[in-house]
């Protein structure tokens, strides 16, 4: 143990750990040299032949290196390990050598055979492995090895060793930036990769060496925005970071023009493929000269593809696209970025602290996209200081006329917080508040007043520097505050407060003739032994109530300026000096004596209070750059918006480029034609045939876009998909078991493809038989192409939820069968045997939880999958119950949340939203006297207590119709009056979803026949009459649950009435063109009569 | 990007550095170190430090500040976010994420590092990748180990690195395939003085541990997808899917990992499930004061609130506590001005109470604030969304619930 703290300050070590493991040693027992001779021990470990004892010594090593200790000397023993056969051996000796080789250069020359070996090697692993060590040793002699190694890399056939090439290219870079025009050039052969795998590594690549070179992106613009969502975290932000970039320098501003900007427009694009660009440029280009300005078609495709990474759990990821939102998305639509980012605010610390930077300078030119969120910046004890000055910042920002009310509410509760750094911000916030919004400027500055009389002296020195920068903007009528002021200098301790009580009083002298003096001859008294800030602000008002008040203050003046005169500071020595010549009149006295007054005394304009993050988004958001506020190394600067747009062409993509080696190409045109002309037979066909349909709305013409634009990604991907097959079917086995999960991927793409569009059977079967033709033309692909096929099936059915349960056996067994005959890896899929289909006994209705929403989990191997389509997207009625006028001034709106009421299942669950638009505050809000028909009851919301003026309430009451349309009646009552109000609920509000399979549902169904049957004949307009619409306006008329059904026809709905529970189901089967028939099976024949009635007009309307 | 990573302790020592691109010296830390000492309190150390020549990224998880170095400019969040994924690795190695767990696994640690980045880029940052090339220490390794010197290092090769989906290990089996779901929901409210909400909302996550052979690909629905206002998803999640059909399609990692977190849209339904009575005042002149806090349920659908812990950061007057409970232990640290009361379980029978006199300092201005508490409790299978764990704070007659 002697040994190690010799060793620790000889390496001036900071780490005063010991070294336990070291000192066990007993050859390094010595007493001296003692190091040395442990070295040598490990020496002898590497150069003994026991794996075992060579790993030993290495992790020792190893565990050197980390605790930042010099283990150079052992280069050449550890060297010598590099070609050892023991992985673990291997893998560590890499690990010191990429640390100690820029240091022993000569030496690691011994190593650059055995990589050069590994480079050649048939395992791309070990290839990629190989690259990585290789380029990550700094030794500028083999730069040219380097380069060859990254060329060759470049053009594996191996995705993986491509990735590691890319990787490889900033590290030359850096070691010899003189031979960045060579790796320019492997930059724009990777840039043209298709895999998501090099994609993100290559454009990393690319930032590093040759940010400026936007040139390279065009070709790959559009392969990149398709291929973001699938590749890595990391990668997508670099892509997403760089894409910002270069939409900036090639499109136009979408907001120069935005009264005309109309989406209408937009929607013709994107129905069309992105292949033909060549259509799509003619559309464009006749539009544009229709229109002032339309969006480019890739601007759009840019922002489209990115919007769905804002739900990644990455906040890196949610951040880059955030910011490409702000700076490149039209005005109307960078809201969606709000919600994502205030969910970030649930993570980590540091996380949230970067991210409110970044919402304080987007809060200060978007106000309204974070008003909605306005209470997610409310500040909680448990939040760090840093963290609760940037909510501040945030809140202030958001502060408006509408809202500055609450928001100075929330501040008086910050004022009283024990973090005083966090109270003297909440004061300088409120001084903002108040000059920003003029209505409220004579309530805070009331409020910092009373903060004067505050025990605590930070609060009060604060308050009084934020009133001198209030009352500066209306001095004269503020005499009275200037007097209370004056009176606290003789309590006020804090310098910078005493400093601005002093400027005040000077500067408006002539509203507080009388104390000023007074002020002065205390200040006088007491100037010794103030602060210099302090001393400053004394002469200044000395000389102030000199030019104004001679007559009074000319001795005091004097003796200030005496006493200034001979004080330590030179700063205060100077300005005495300076002032006596200016204000006193002598003989010597220059022209400058008469402007005196003038100079002292001029009007000056009133500070501004703005934000520290006003103008910080001249720098791209997310950076650290806008962190820092200032320019980091290397940071790109983001360009302005283009004038003209440069051409649009140069991004269309003719022929790809690294097709260039020809006997690939020949091989790849003969393969990828099949799969074209499949991939069209399945998805472009169907997908267009049924591709939502246009009603117009916002929300339908994006999902219709981002239909057309999966299928795009769809086929770059199974082009790509090919080309790797290609490599691998000549390459080696082990690829082929790689590919099959991902091919399996794909096809569940496609599956949930086709389910959009509900592709007939037939089609999937045709699909089949292709594949299998294709088979015997492939020879060799032939094992990989079954697996694929098995799993087609296997996914296909699992995303169709039109496959009957029966059906989908059927189909499922033969392949299965195939595919275990076939390969013995495969049966990893088989010998998993799905659970159950695990359903809902139909008695236990209702779903109280998630918990129990989560029964509805199964697994897609299962042979049926009960894919609940979910009112998701219809929005929620409300209906009034107290209108503004009636209720004077308090208006009461209901909606039926359709979530199980707590406490009680037989209850409906109303959500009642009272708004208060009186200028009083309402108390005592309760229901009263509830007067229900028989049997119906009513569980009251608790009492709120008061409500605001302007402030809205939201409170659920639970009531019990008994399963009839009735409405119940009841008081609602405040403190001075009562409202009688009543709530009828609407037939489809009367029941909760059930959950239940096909047979089930038929079984039921059975049961309740003859009387308990309606049907009724309906025509279904032309707008109604896709699966989407069709499910989402019955769920929308009534709160029921689908039922997976076979037929594709044929929709059914299940549901369970709230208070007797008895079962309701809904048949819709649609009919030849527009007609169809509801049929509806219920015990309880008035709710199925007003069922069919509501329902009908759902659909018709 | 990532330059070099130091892990620092508490106490301020390095005892781990690592080095992507050429070494920096430990010296760049006494930046942080001088950060570390202006913010006093460990919280408030800036995430991002400039220095003449680096930029610092720090984190602080588990005690230990990651603290790496960056030379150029790159996305402040990238680096951050790593980090935590660092130290998500280690947890998911070693347990937990602590000092003595990185000391003891130092070569596993290095190892894992060099896997994760190269260059500074992140490699391979998916722990069922990292799993296969470098298996985690379990007690029957080591030992094994010891006595035959076999590794920790796999043998096979990373083949998930290759595929599409780097996120799922291959050829998995299992005998008994299951998958489970835990849904952890939490409340996070600001309650005034009177007791009504000044805010609140839910958030959840469904964290998964799904053991199934092959290539399972899973479907997940929900009664009332609705609810899920905001949803952030594990990569595996197919977006498309989701986007029209409202269906979470998957082909899950293997083992433990959070499939989506989400929050649920109509905040103001929030049921907030206990009230607390509290009297704290302190008199003047007598150096002395009341404090009387009751816990009582309300409106938990008949389920128990447990595990129910009270902590209350004092003013800096106070010199001591002299309290009674009625139920529970409490504990009152006079150095840090905590008070820690842990409760239990709340019959509504009877209620929990804690009561007495507090000791100021004499001479001290009495506190004008009173101070916030902080209560954390858990119920389990809550109607709303099964479990929550929550944590309920007060202060002065506000309350705000926390993430737990």
């Amino acid at each position: 143990m002697a040994a190690s703290p010799a060793y620790g300050e000889e390496k001036g070590g900071s780490s005063s750990l010991g070294e336990p493991e070291y000192g066990h040693d007993p050859a390094s027992g010595g007493i001296f040299s003692s190091d040395y001779k442990r070295h040598d021990d490990l020496k002898e470990m590497l150069d003994s032949n026991k794996d075992s004892l060579k790993l030993e010594a290495m992790k020792r090593i190893v565990a050197m290196i980390a605790r930042g200790k010099n283990a150079s000397d052992l280069f050449p023993a550890v060297v010598k390990n590099v070609a050892c056969k023991n992985i673990e051996v291997k893998k560590l000796v890499y690990v010191y050598l990429v640390r100690y080789a820029e240091e022993q250069q000569d030496l690691a020359l011994l190593s650059i055979s055995t990589f050069q070996r590994g480079l050649k090697d048939p395992n791309q692993l070990i290839r990629a492995s190989a690259l990585r060590v290789l380029s990550s040793i700094r030794v500028p002699i083999i730069v040219p090895i380097m380069m060859l190694a990254i060329k060759e890399a470049a053009s594996d056939m191996s995705p993986y060793v491509r990735k590691t090439a890319a990787h490889a290219i900033p590290k030359l870079y850096s070691l010899d930036s003189d031979q960045k025009d060579q790796l320019i050039e492997v930059i724009e052969k990777l840039l043209a990769d298709k895999t998501t795998l090099v994609a993100g590594s290559v454009v990393m690549a690319f930032e590093e060496v040759c940010p400026e070179r936007i040139d390279l992106i065009h070709k790959n613009y559009r392969k990149l925005c398709n291929l973001l969502i699938d590749v890595e975290e990391w990668g997508q932000v670099v892509i997403i970071n760089m894409l910002t970039r270069y939409a900036r320098t090639q499109f136009l501003s979408p907001n120069q023009n935005e009264s005309l900007l109309e989406e209408n427009t937009e929607k013709a694009f994107y129905g069309s493929e992105e292949e033909d660009a060549k259509d799509t440029k003619a559309e464009a280009a006749s539009l544009a000269k229709r229109k002032p300005y339309v969006m480019d078609p890739d601007h759009r495709l840019l922002l489209r593809n990115t919007k769905p990474l804002l739900q990644s759990r990455n906040a890196a990821v949610v951040m880059a696209v955030a910011q490409l939102y702000f700076h490149l998305a039209p005005k109307a639509e960078v809201g969606v970025i709000a919600k994502a980012l205030v969910r970030l605010l649930r993570s980590h610390s540091e996380v949230q602290y970067v991210v409110l930077q970044n919402v304080a300078t987007m809060s200060i030119k978007r106000r309204g996209m974070f008003e909605p969120y306005l209470k997610s910046f409310y500040i909680r004890s448990t939040d760090p200081t840093q963290i609760k000055i940037l909510k501040l910042e945030v809140l202030t920002n958001l502060a408006n006329e509408t809202n500055i009310s609450t928001i100075l509410r929330e501040f008086q509760t910050y004022i009283r917080s024990m973090d005083k750094d966090f109270v003297a911000a909440t004061i300088q916030a409120i001084g903002r508040c108040a000059t920003n919004i003029g209505k409220v400027r004579d309530t805070c500055l009331n409020g910092l007043v009373q903060l004067l009389s505050n025990r605590d002296e930070l609060v009060v020195a604060e308050s009084v520097v934020v009133i001198k920068k209030l009352l500066q903007m209306q001095p004269a009528q503020h005499s009275e505050i200037i007097k209370h002021m004056a009176k606290l200098t003789d309590n006020i301790q804090v310098p910078m407060a005493r400093a601005s009580i002093l400027w005040l009083i000077g500067e408006y002298c002539e509203h507080v003739p009388k104390i000023a003096p007074d002020v002065l001859r205390k200040m006088a008294k007491s100037f010794t032994n103030e602060e210099d800030i302090v001393k400053l602000q004394v002469i200044n008002l000395a000389a102030k109530l000199y030019l104004t008040n001679s007559k009074q203050s000319k001795l005091l003046t004097q003796y200030v300026l005496n006493l200034a005169k001979y004080d330590q500071n030179y700063d205060i020595r100077d300005r005495a000096r300076f002032i006596r010549q200016l204000i006193v009149p002598t003989e010597k006295s220059g022209a400058l004596n008469k402007y005196a007054k003038k100079l002292f005394l001029a009007q000056k304009p009133a500070p501004i209070l703005e934000s520290s993050f006003k103008d910080r988004d001249h720098f791209q958001l997310g950076s650290l750059s806008h962190l820092l506020n200032a320019k980091a190394v290397g940071y790109q600067e983001l360009p302005d918006w283009p004038d003209e747009a440069p051409d649009p062409s140069v991004r269309n993509v003719e022929v790809p480029e690294w097709t260039k080696c020809t006997s690939r190409e020949k091989r790849k045109e003969k393969v990828e034609k099949p799969f074209y002309s499949d991939s069209e037979g399945e998805s472009g066909p169907t997908e267009s045939a049924d591709s939502e349909p246009e009603s117009g709305s916002e929300e339908n013409s994006s999902s219709s876009s981002s239909g057309s634009s999966s299928s795009g990604t769809e086929e770059e991907e199974e082009e790509e998909e090919e080309e790797d097959s290609g490599e691998q079917s000549e390459d080696k086995e082990e690829e082929e078991e790689e590919k099959r999960p991902k091919r399996k991927d794909k096809e569940g793409h496609k599956a949930v493809l086709g389910k959009a569009g509900s592709p007939s059977e037939e089609e999937e079967e045709e699909e089949g038989a292709k594949k299998s033709k294709k088979k015997v033309l492939q020879g060799r692909k032939g094992r990989a192409e079954t697996s694929s096929e098995a799993s087609t099936s296997e996914s296909s059915s699992s995303g169709s939820d039109s496959g009957s349960e029966a059906e989908t056996k059927q189909r499922k067994a033969p392949p299965s069968s195939k595919a275990s005959s076939k390969e013995i890896s495969l049966l990893d899929l088989d010998d998993f045997t799905p659970p159950p289909p695990q359903t809902i006994p139909s008695s236990s209705i209702i779903s109280t939880s998630l918990v129990t929403d989560l029964e509805g989990l199964t697994l897609t191997d299962t042979s049926l999958t009960p894919t609940l389509l979910s009112p998701a997207f219809s929005a929620v009625k409300t209906y009034e119950l107290l209108h503004r006028m009636a209720g004077e001034g308090l208006a009461v709106e209901y909606c039926f949340s359709r979530r199980p009421f707590p406490g009680d299942p037989h209850m409906v669950a109303v959500q009642i939203q009272i708004s208060n638009n009186t200028d009083t505050e309402v108390k005592n809000l309760r229901v009263n006297e509830p007067k229900p028909l028989s049997g119906m009851r009513i569980r009251e919301f608790p009492e709120i207590e008061h409500l605001a003026p302007g402030d809205t309430a939201s409170v659920v009451m639970g009531i019990d119709f008994c399963d009839s349309t009735q409405a119940a009646n009841f008081q609602l009552c405040t403190h001075t009056r009562q409202f009688y109000v009543s709530i009828q609920p609407p037939v489809g509000e009367l029941m909760a979803p059930v959950f239940m399979s096909e047979n089930e549902f038929k079984k039921e169904q059975g049961k309740l026949m003859g009387m308990s049957e309606i049907t009724e004949k309906l025509t279904l307009p032309e707008k109604c009459r896709s699966d989407h619409t069709i499910v989402q306006q019955v769920t929308s008329a009534a709160n029921v649950g689908r039922v997976p059904c076979g037929a594709s026809n044929e929709y059914r709905f299940a549901a369970k009435t709230v208070t007797s529970g008895s079962l309701v189901l809904i048949t819709l089967e649609w009919r030849e063109g527009s007609t169809a028939q509801l049929t509806i099976n219920s015990e309880k024949m008035v709710i199925g009569t007003m069922l069919v009635k509501d329902i009908i007009q759902a659909l018709t309307q | 990007m990532i330059h070099s990573l130091f892990l620092i302790n508490c106490s301020g020592d390095i005892f781990l550095e690592k080095h992507w691109k050429s070494v920096v010296s430990q010296s760049v830390c006494d930046y942080f170190f001088e950060a570390q000492e202006k913010a006093i309190d460990v919280e408030n150390v800036p995430p991002v430090i400039s220095t003449p020549h680096h930029y610092l990224i720090s984190i602080y998880r588990d005690k230990i500040f990651f603290v790496s170095v960056i030379q150029t400019e790159v996305p402040p969040l990238f680096v951050i976010e790593f980090l935590h994924r660092v130290a998500d690795t280690f947890q998911d190695y070693f347990g937990e994420c602590s000092e003595t767990a990185i000391k003891d696994n130092v070569v596993i640690v290095y190892e894992l590092l060099e896997e994760m980045l190269d260059n500074g880029f992140p490699l391979a940052t998916e722990s069922n990748i990292l799993k296969e090339l470098i298996k985690p220490p379990t007690i029957l390794r080591s030992v094994v180990n010891s006595i035959t010197g076999s590794s920790n290092v796999g043998d096979t090769l990373p083949t998930g690195q290759l595929s599409n989906i780097p996120w799922r290990r291959a050829g998995v089996k299992y005998t008994n395939n299951e998958a489970y779901f835990d849904v952890i929901e939490e409340i996070d409210a600001i309650i005034d003085k009177s007791g009504s909400t000044v805010f609140a909302e839910i958030q959840g996550v469904i964290d998964s541990c799904i053991k199934l052979s092959g290539m399972p690909d899973l479907s997940l629905s929900f009664m009332n997808p609705r609810l899920l206002d905001d949803v952030s998803f594990h990569p595996c999640i197919r977006f498309k899917r989701w986007e029209s059909e409202r269906v979470l399609s998957f082909i899950p990692p293997d083992g433990n990992f959070r499939l989506i977190s989400y929050r649920v849209s109509s905040q103001n339904l929030v049921a907030i499930p206990v009230y607390v009575k509290h009297m704290i005042s302190f008199k003047e002149n007598t150096s002395s004061g009341r404090f009387d806090v009751t816990i009582g349920p309300k409106q938990n659908m008949g389920k128990t609130v447990e595990g129910v812990v009270m902590t209350v950061h004092m003013p800096k007057a106070v010199l001591n506590m002299n309290l009674t409970a009625t139920q529970g232990s409490y504990t009152f640290d006079p150095v840090t001005k905590v008070l820690t009361w842990d409760v239990g379980k709340i019959t509504p029978q009877k209620l929990p109470n804690l009561k007495g006199i507090v000791n100021l300092q004499s001479g001290a201005p009495k506190p004008e604030e009173n101070p916030s508490l902080n209560i954390q409790f858990k119920i389990q299978q809550l109607a709303i969304s099964g479990e929550w764990g929550i944590l309920h704070e007060i202060g002065a007659g506000r309350t705000s619930w926390c993430r737990k």
